[in-house]
């Protein structure tokens, strides 16, 4: 059994047909990218699995259980955790207090439990150690949105750790990133999936997508393309038409 | 000691200052705008003035009972309220207000558009308590809100409810169910306005359908938006400023409403986050002059 089993996932908005009939496995431990033109629906599938989205048909089963149409909170509770495209801590919270958020969602469920104060040096100390992990080692008191664009990525990667996810969905996260601070990120990926985190990743950038993710899946126009390892899908000639054969608005 | 025109003012501010803190729990922390929020002090009032006037309940138990009915009301139209998008709330917690009066106003039961007379003051100990004796009470409950405002602000409840101000679909990704903590906001919202509803109809002695209409909203609301919004001072110090005013402005008693209608429009424009808010003129000097007094007295040394 897989940890993560999308099987003929369909949505619709509309009329346009975001997703059709999308099926593909995530194996535990491994890093698998989702690549595709934009307006290929990869933010959409991000959005159903993570419960954002009601799909219109089809299944997604984590460890064996269905989830599709579960509420966000519920699937976060799971073990899946996710970033966003357009990066968005929350921002006059500072950055302990974003991580917090995340750090609570043990105590959340239980009233008695919600009762308790949050802020206390267990839950500081443990919130301090996933923003080192991420690389963030100083200005834990500062507001989020006073962060940089690329400091403010890996707080949302911090956040999601939290959660203590077996499930990682990353979306572009490299978007908007120098050169340098892409390589970090990258590190940062291998890393945490060394640790036993397995990850889905949403990306653009062609040398981090075939310098880490073990299995790409090709998305155009809402269908499955392609799917294997990264240096087929390199010559994959559907994959290439499918980049090249028409203008793409960045 | 201190005049009878001068308590019955003082207790006026401090019921308008438990309103102000309730409703900041659901529009400050929670971030979820309500323009009803007379509407429950009203339950709350006609909830202790029916039990007292027609069972022979007493005043303890009948504001227990104010304070816990509202929450319930409270709760249970936040399901509906919760349903409509982000702008159409304003316009359901309006809608909530005006039906709430009109059910005061035009059902027998309740006393129609005369009210209910004849609620007596609290009694301590087998004698009525002096009005003196009710300012200390409205005091006692000031504080227990606060307490229990603090409590809450400091708990994973209060981050829950900063998280879905912020960004509920976040808070929602981060593994808060965003429905469930709103329903929390506007039950304890509304309980602490049926609170001081219940001392609000034991002061008067006698309540009317339009003291819980939308003016009242309006007036509740411009006391935290002004005070500053989300913030514990900023809805007390709002109240006493705001609760004030008609005191000191008579003259102008019937263009209360247009006068608050104006100040919010002031505020909105020049200092969103209310005269105490978070990052507003009056607490930034205050921390400037607080630190300049420091490097001056270092330097001094």
């Amino acid at each position: 059994m897989s940890l993560l089993e999308i099987e003929k996932l369909t949505k619709e908005f509309d009329g346009v047909t975001a997703l059709q009939d999308v099926t593909f496995e995530v194996a535990e431990g491994e890093i698998l990218g989702v690549i595709g033109p934009n307006g290929a629906g990869k933010t959409t599938l991000f959005n159903c699995i993570s419960g954002m989205l009601l799909p219109g048909r089809g299944t997604i089963r984590f460890r064996g259980e269905a989830i599709q149409g579960r509420k966000p909170h519920e699937i976060a509770h799971r073990g899946i955790a996710r970033t966003f495209q357009i990066v968005r801590p929350f921002p006059t919270l500072s950055l302990l207090d974003n991580v917090l958020v995340a750090y609570g969602h043990r105590h959340y469920p239980r009233l008695h439990a919600a009762t308790a104060p949050f802020s206390t040096a267990e839950t500081r100390q443990a919130v301090q150690a996933l923003l080192e992990r991420v690389g963030l080692s100083g200005g834990h008191d500062r507001p989020a949105g006073t962060l940089p664009l690329g400091l403010k990525k890996r707080l949302e990667i911090a956040r999601a750790l939290a959660l203590n996810p077996a499930l990682l969905l990353l979306d572009e996260p490299s978007g908007g990133l120098r050169h340098e601070e892409s390589q970090q990120l990258l590190e940062l990926i291998r890393r945490l999936n060394q640790e036993g985190i397995s990850i889905i990743l949403i990306e653009h950038n062609m040398p981090i997508v075939m310098g880490v993710c073990h299995r790409l899946v090709v998305l155009d126009h809402g269908t499955k393309i392609a799917e294997g390892d990264p240096a087929a899908i390199r010559k994959n000639p559907q994959v290439i038409e499918a980049y090249l054969g028409r203008q793409s608005v960045n | 000691m201190l005049s009878g025109y001068l308590v019955t003012v003082l207790i006026t501010i401090g019921i308008y200052i438990i309103l102000a803190l309730s409703l900041n729990m659901i529009t400050g922390y929670a971030g979820q705008i309500s323009l009803g929020h007379a509407a429950f002090m009203g339950i709350g009032a006609y909830t202790s003035a029916l039990l007292y006037t027609k069972t022979g309940l007493g005043f303890w138990p009948a504001f227990l009972l104010a304070g816990l009915t509202a929450g319930l009301v409270g709760a249970i139209l936040a399901i509906p309220c919760l349903r409509v998008r982000e702008d159409f709330l304003a316009i359901t917690t309006m809608g909530i207000n005006f039906v709430v009066e009109a059910v005061f106003l035009y059902i027998p039961f309740f006393g129609a558009g005369m009210g209910i007379g004849g609620i007596n003051p609290p009694s301590l100990f087998g004698a009525e308590i002096s009005k003196p004796g009710f300012l200390v009470l409205v005091l006692v409950v000031i504080g227990l809100v606060i307490l229990a405002d603090r409590w809450l602000a400091r708990s994973w409840i209060g981050l829950a409810w900063a998280a879905i101000r912020e960004d509920e679909e976040a808070a929602g990704a981060m593994g808060i169910d965003v429905v469930r903590f709103k329903v929390l906001a506007f039950t304890l919202g509304s309980a602490g306005a049926g609170f001081a509803g219940s001392l609000y109809a034991h002061f008067l002695t006698f309540i009317m359908p339009v003291n819980f209409g939308f003016a009242q909203s309006i007036v509740i609301l411009s006391m935290v938006v002004f005070g500053g919004i989300g913030t514990l001072r900023g809805p007390i110090v709002g109240a006493i400023v705001l609760g004030a005013l008609p005191e000191i402005s008579r003259p102008a008693m019937e263009y209360r409403t247009l006068l608050y209608g104006v100040l919010l429009l002031l505020l909105m424009r020049y200092q969103p986050g209310g005269i105490l808010g978070e990052s507003s003129l009056l607490p930034r000097a205050v921390r400037r002059l607080y630190q300049a007094a420091q490097g001056k007295m270092r330097n001094e040394e």
